[in-house]
């Protein structure tokens, strides 16, 4: 059940589902700017900012307001998207995904075509708290930080397959590093181009 | 004629460049100088006038991306791919690398341009320096450099016989941090200037 409240400070609507709040209580908006401030890294460079969770939608227009690159907001429960309609939290001119499984995020057109260009994601924790699981898959997809979903993303791109040997620490669940990537077929089987982009990022860790 | 100075290290370096600059934009009647460096040293905008347009990278944060496991695998990747695509839309007729890094050296072999100088690996891993000037950079004589690597740039850019022009034009902000040092001498902090 999802019901709609009216915070205590700015009387701000949130968002309670099934007895859950998707927001502060007292102060969203605040809470939301609070939330950006711990994340802003790239968020001016990138073409894209994923966003796991729509939650009161708060985090989303604060997010609007101080970033220029194409928002999408994938959210696991249906209900909450159509609940925004009637909102009005969320600008307009933000993308809002309904995706309830891994295969459905994998296989969504719009996410296959962004994941080509420069992007980052941000998850909303209360959403999270919610979904835990399908949010954490969502989360390593677009990461990709392991062999299987980095490969999901280079083959988006059009790049060669990568090489099917385990990572150099030897730690297979360990996240993936520029270490990593130098030393795959990825980079050995890339366009010229490419293999002096990373050679390029290389420097900067050594 | 559209030139490309690259100055990929540290602030310092760059107020080293003064004089190329200087003598770049001057040089020719149709000359249009732009910089790039990384992202700090863009403060030095307001003091280099003859430069137009200033790119800048973030090396902190293309670190990060490299490295920190709750950002995207590609995305500095990505970020630093399509910043050299922008860069390459400007179509500069001659690109100058006055950094000795390889990470300069890549990003000269990334860059497209009919004419360049400095230090570049091309995408065979080859190197070029494109004037012997520059290896006069490693050449030293009782353990000490030769030239000053601003010679040997100027050398090296066709400046050699100009004047060395180090103007750098005093701004407001810095005309205010002068006038607090005179009447206390202390570190001034950000907020002296706020």
């Amino acid at each position: 059940m999802i019901e709609i409240l009216e915070a205590e400070q700015g009387g701000a609507k949130v968002l309670r589902v099934d007895g859950c709040l998707t927001a502060s209580r007292v102060a969203p908006v605040k809470e939301a700017r609070e939330w950006l401030a711990r994340r802003r890294e790239f968020l001016d460079k990138v073409k894209t900012v994923f966003v796991l969770g729509l939650g009161s939608g708060h985090h989303v227009r604060a997010l609007r307001e101080s970033c220029r690159a194409r928002i999408v907001v994938v959210e696991a429960n249906a209900d909450i998207v159509s609940m925004h309609a009637e909102l009005g939290i969320v600008p307009a001119d933000v993308q809002v995904l309904h995706a309830d499984s891994l295969r459905a995020l994998r296989g969504n057109e719009r996410v296959r075509e962004l994941v080509t260009a420069s992007f980052v994601v941000l998850t909303h924790p209360a959403s999270v708290a919610r979904g835990a699981e399908v949010y954490h898959e969502f989360r390593r997809l677009l990461i990709g930080r392991d062999w299987g979903t980095l490969n999901w993303q280079w083959n988006m791109r059009n790049g060669p397959s990568l090489d099917g040997t385990t990572r150099i620490s030897g730690e297979d669940q360990a996240p993936l590093t520029i270490y990593d990537l130098e030393q795959t077929e990825l980079v050995q089987n890339s366009e010229e181009g490419e293999r002096l982009v990373f050679k390029a990022l290389r420097e900067l860790v050594k | 004629m559209k030139i490309l100075v690259v100055s990929l290290l540290r602030l310092g370096d760059a107020i080293m460049l003064a004089p190329i600059v200087n003598g770049l934009a001057r040089g020719r009647a149709d000359a249009r100088v732009d910089m790039l460096t990384f992202k700090p040293v863009d403060m030095l905008h307001a003091m280099m006038p003859n430069v137009r347009r200033w790119w800048t990278m973030d090396r902190q944060e293309l670190q990060a991306g490299l490295g920190r496991a709750d950002l995207p695998a590609l995305t500095s990747f990505a970020v630093l791919d399509e910043q050299l695509r922008a860069i390459d839309a400007e179509k500069y007729d001659l690109i100058i690398n006055l950094t000795q890094t390889h990470f300069s050296a890549y990003v000269m072999g990334l860059l497209k341009s009919p004419d360049r100088l400095g230090l570049t690996f091309d995408l065979k891993g080859q190197t070029h320096f494109h004037s012997p000037w520059f290896r006069h950079l490693n050449e030293s004589l009782d353990g000490g450099p030769i030239f000053h690597f601003t010679d040997v740039f100027m050398h090296a850019c066709g400046l050699g016989s100009a004047r060395a022009d180090w103007s750098m034009p005093a701004t407001e902000k810095g005309g205010r941090g002068l006038g607090f040092v005179r009447e206390s001498p202390r570190c001034l902090s950000d907020a002296d200037f706020r």
